[in-house]
């Protein structure tokens, strides 16, 4: 099933930038880099975990892939197709393959719509409304038929009046009259949208929840009439109820009790299966992570640190970062006695993110180059892939004794 | 480390019988116009100088509303209907607002789940601390404890001390507000330490470093601490003494090696379960079936009846119809569930 070189989704040098703005001229005043080029690829049928700490960027990442979030830079490649270049009109089709999976299912439902009507939303958006069709090429036409009297109007107005003033509110009228249909337009447009009855839809809502293991008479209550893990399911069959093969799942489990979590992730996991879905599962909880995800992405400031299968990477961290936030995990067993590495200080902030490689500032291993010069992400064998210094492949680094090539070199499979 | 807790009580009470804090019998209730919400429907605590007691539950279960208590900080239309409670011997349900204020900051001290929340955004943590001081010990000069703030903010960590004190709560990262927080619940060098979920709004790195911190106080000043969490993990790390809460009431209650090596109750033994755990991969986690009952009307009989598997499997007809009491099953591990009747008598 899982094809090594079918990637679902590619993403190429990914930055998302966000400017500060500040005093009266709103100025913009520093720029906080969430996600500061990142390259990652999501094989089909895989579930990718994508661990860190607050403020990493990881929902960053998640949010600029389907475009929630205007990306500064960078190509995303959804079935071969550049996210980041469509248009309106050829996004609104592709957004049916991907969908997300908030992390608070509280504030992520709308208290005053029956969950019926909210996994039907949807399908709604993406319906085809017969009774629209005639006016949306209307509205094409009418948008065409605005611009070009408006040009053709202008040079006319251009050539008769010398008046700036008349000039420069009659072309912010026409402007606006034209903006105006191209929005109407924009929003009738049936391009790409399915064929779907009252009845379909109804059917496919009860399917939907059926799948997350909620019942058919739980299409008329409001959520406040659910628990924390019901809202998650929820939250899950709108997602699933479009049959996407992409999801994001965004800490879906972050807010719920350990026993209700557990539901939850088996419930993740069967889905998956099932349905044969790709999911990026964003998370700060390695355990969990662990106990989902066949292959884990680890960011650090805005940037990926490591990646690796899971069995590997649990097996044989390499990137100091990832070993640190390891080994902070509370186990639940007091017998397992670890040596703890504590981490110094705090993360530092994004707005000002140290120069080189972004953890050197806490590294204990750090040496001088670290301050100098950015690691590159590299495969240091067996697709693990690591952005450190003192992580070498074996080629790099011709003296074998070295630890971390003795290590890369017993590592098995 | 149970060890040196054991030793610590040694030196400071002979058979246990001046527990540093003893909770018996605690019930809050609240009278909500759809009924009375039974939040803590007796609690029985005991914690000894130098131990770290961890109350662990999931949410709603009244571990927050227990820590409250016994501050007597609970609001309308909560009061507390039933239960003594004891600091060092002295009763403290019967004391009015005013012994409580002299005894709150001073005695007994606590450390909440958000710091940023708790602090107020528009003075220095400095002045903060210092007014701590200021209304506990007034009988100091000014200049000395302005200088045991700095002293204090250097006790929890915080680098750079003397020019941290003049930050805004607002200029601090979440860890150093949560030490700050720390700063302040031991600033009058109380008895008792109750700290709700204080790493739970933290990342894992910075919960390592307040674990560690927390657990060095401990050590350094021998005080009693209760730490109320959600996370098994913490659990382990932290705790003496666990006292697993569900529902309103404490359902078992031991040292944690015993706790975590043999739980007894079918609800620990389901919690426990239901942790995915670093290093140990399973492909399906184990399920408690079901959800907790409403706290306004709980059904007769055990609590975690209705989703207690262990119940089906041994045919137990008791656990619907009577509750059962906190036996102790072995030395120090009691527990609140029919299974262990028998072998109790």
């Amino acid at each position: 099933m899982k094809n090594t070189d079918d990637f679902i989704l590619d993403i190429q040098g990914l930055k998302v930038h966000f400017e500060m703005k500040g005093g009266i001229l709103q100025r913009t005043t520093g720029v906080v880099k969430a996600v500061d080029g990142i390259d990652l690829k999501i094989r089909r049928g895989e579930i990718l975990g994508l661990v860190g700490e607050s403020g990493c960027g990881k929902t960053t990442v998640g949010r600029a892939v389907l475009r929630l979030i205007d990306a500064t830079e960078g190509e995303v490649y959804f079935e071969g197709k550049n996210l980041l270049d469509q248009s309106p009109k050829t996004l609104k089709p592709m957004r049916r393959q991907m969908q997300i999976v908030f992390q608070d299912p509280i504030s992520s439902l709308d208290p005053r719509t029956k969950i019926g009507a909210t996994i039907a939303e949807g399908l709604k958006v993406h319906r085809l409304q017969r009774w629209k069709q005639p006016f949306s090429t209307f509205l094409a036409l009418l948008e065409l038929a605005t611009d070009i009297p408006l040009w053709l109007g202008l040079r006319w107005l251009h050539k008769r009046l010398r008046e700036p003033a008349i000039l420069g509110a009659l072309i912010g009228i026409l402007g606006s009259v034209a903006s105006f249909f191209r929005a109407l337009a924009a929003e009738w447009d049936q391009t790409g949208n399915i064929e779907i009855s009252n009845s379909q839809i109804r059917q496919k809502v009860l399917d939907a929840l059926q799948k997350v293991g909620l019942e058919k008479t739980h299409t008329n209550r409001f959520p406040h009439e659910f628990s924390g893990g019901q809202r998650q399911r929820i939250g899950i069959a709108r997602a699933l109820v479009l049959d996407p093969t992409f999801i994001v799942l965004d800490e879906p489990v972050s807010a719920l009790d350990v026993s209700i979590q557990s539901q939850v992730l088996n419930l993740l996991k069967d889905l998956q299966q099932q349905l044969d879905l790709t999911l990026l599962f964003i998370a700060h909880n390695m355990s969990v992570i662990e106990h989902l995800c066949d292959r884990i992405a680890v960011m650090y400031l805005g940037k990926i640190v490591e990646v690796a299968s899971r069995e590997e990477l649990f097996k044989n961290p390499q990137h100091p970062y990832t070993q640190a936030l390891m080994s902070a995990i509370p186990i639940p067993d007091p017998k397992t006695k670890r040596e703890r590495i504590i981490l110094e200080g705090d993360v530092p902030s994004p707005l000002n993110p140290p120069r080189a490689c972004r953890f050197h500032t806490r590294c204990r291993e750090a040496i001088e180059i670290c301050a100098i010069d950015e690691p590159p992400l590299i495969d240091i064998g067996n697709g693990h892939m690591c952005a450190c210094h003192l992580r070498q492949p074996e080629a790099a680094e011709p003296t074998g004794d070295d630890v971390t090539s003795v290590l890369s070199e017993v590592s098995p499979s | 480390m149970i060890d040196k807790a054991m030793q610590n009580n040694g030196n400071n009470s002979s058979n246990g019988e001046h527990a540093l804090l003893e909770v018996r019998g605690l019930k809050t209730h609240f009278f909500t116009r759809s009924g009375v919400v039974k939040a803590v429907d007796g609690v029985n605590l005991r914690v000894k100088r130098g131990q770290v007691v961890c109350i662990v539950g999931e949410s709603g279960c009244g571990k927050s509303m227990t820590a409250l208590s016994i501050l007597q900080l609970v609001d309308k239309p909560g009061r507390i209907v039933e239960g003594e409670i004891y600091l060092e011997g002295e009763e403290l349900t019967s004391k009015n607002r005013r012994e409580m204020s002299q005894l709150r900051g001073s005695r007994i001290s606590m450390i909440f789940q958000e710091p940023r929340s708790s602090l107020n955004p528009v003075f220095k943590v400095g002045k903060q601390l210092l007014e701590v001081l200021s209304i506990h010990k007034h009988a100091i000069a000014k200049t000395e404890r302005e200088q045991q703030v700095v002293d204090l903010l250097r006790a929890v960590g915080i680098p750079d001390p003397k020019k941290r004190a003049s930050n805004y709560p607002h200029e601090m990262s979440g860890g150093m507000a949560q030490r700050v927080m720390i700063a302040m619940g031991i600033a009058c060098a109380p008895d008792l330490l109750i700290a709700d979920e204080p790493t739970t709004a933290l990342d894992v790195t910075i919960q390592a470093q307040v674990l560690d911190l927390m657990r060095k106080l401990r050590d350094e000043l021998n005080i009693g601490i209760i730490f109320i969490t959600h996370d098994m993990g913490v659990v382990a790390e932290m705790a003496d003494i666990v006292a697993v809460m569900y529902a309103g009431t404490v359902v078992e209650e031991a040292p944690t090696e015993s706790l975590f090596e043999e739980p007894l109750h079918p609800y620990t033994q389901g919690l426990i379960a239901s942790i995915p755990i670093m290093g140990e991969f399973k492909d399906r986690l184990d399920v408690i079936p079901g959800t907790v009952p409403s706290l306004i009307d709980m059904p007769p009989g055990c609590r975690f009846a209705s989703r207690c598997r262990a119940r089906i499997e041994h045919n137990l007809e008791k656990c619907l119809d009577e509750e059962p009491e906190l036996m102790e099953v072995r030395s120090g591990h009691s527990v609140r569930c029919w299974l262990y009747e028998e072998q109790d008598t």
